[in-house]
């Protein structure tokens, strides 16, 4: 079971609201790549995971991820507090604010709702974690694209703790995957799925 | 029933209670019949969840002894039938 801390991972300190960029980073929250997504991803496909490091793995990083939406929430509620009318039409932001007001909600930047379709879980340990390492690959190319977007430091700071973190997960997916293979016939990976055919 | 199991079961009791009064103090913040229950059913997680540690390993991975070698991701996982 899962018990909440009342700290983010990294602080998040924002001086000046930004409509316009809590309207790309919302994606990585409700985005195809987003952090909502990782978590998921992660904690759904642990169940059937087979070996002990493995759903150590899954379920350390997928609860890390957690705490990434919540830095990416805390993010946007401070880019978009105090903010006035005309500071929302004039940043574009009217289009999430007639929706959600400033309520967090999951969207891409794209404003498509968030939806289970951005991630699998496919019950075969060489196949998912090779969707995962994709994924924190897919995911640091995201917080990339938001470095290039954002000028102000103390949103780029914490966004680029976040990138950090998916050149972390990816190494250590990648070792996940090492420690399945050494346990499965080097001739040939796929000849049975460790987590179904017994 | 193992000696572990019981134990087990103990926390999860005690953690269900705690968890419940956390509700409660959350709409009730003044009320010292609950402030009471939750002392009482806090320090009796505290004290099984100390002796669960001790004696077959940790719960969260910051309880790991990480002395010989990284025990916290051992079997079994908590979805996995153990006895």
């Amino acid at each position: 079971m899962w018990i909440y801390e009342k700290k983010l991972q990294h602080p998040v300190k924002i001086k000046n609201p930004n409509p316009a960029l809590a309207k790309v980073i919302v994606s990585q929250l409700g985005g195809p790549d987003g952090e909502l997504a990782a978590s998921l991803r992660y904690l759904n496909q642990r169940y059937t995971a087979p070996w002990s490091e493995i759903k150590g793995v899954l379920t350390d990083i997928g609860t890390e991820e957690l705490a990434h939406v919540e830095m990416i929430s805390a993010i946007l509620y401070q880019l978009t507090k105090n903010l006035t009318p005309q500071q929302i039409k004039e940043s574009g932001f009217d289009t999430y604010f007639v929706d959600h007001t400033l309520g967090i909600y999951p969207v891409a930047a794209s404003g498509t709702p968030f939806t289970a379709t951005y991630f699998q879980s496919k019950g075969d340990i060489i196949t998912d974690l090779h969707e995962n390492l994709a994924a924190e690959q897919k995911a640091r190319t995201t917080y990339d694209n938001i470095l290039r977007l954002v000028d102000d430091n103390d949103v780029r700071e914490p966004i680029k703790f976040l990138r950090e973190r998916e050149i972390v997960h990816f190494q250590r997916f990648g070792e996940a995957l090492r420690l399945a293979t050494d346990r499965l016939d080097s001739k040939n990976f796929y000849a049975f799925n460790p987590g179904f055919d017994k | 029933m193992s000696e572990k199991s019981k134990l087990m079961k103990k926390i999860q009791m005690y953690s269900f209670l705690v968890t419940e009064v956390t509700l409660y103090l959350d709409t009730h913040k003044n009320c010292p019949h609950g402030l009471e229950y939750f002392r009482k059913y806090r320090d009796m997680y505290n004290a099984a969840v100390d002796e669960y540690v001790e004696r077959f390993g940790p719960l969260t991975a910051i309880q790991s002894s990480a002395e010989k070698c990284w025990d916290w991701t051992d079997a079994p996982w908590p979805w996995e039938k153990e006895d």
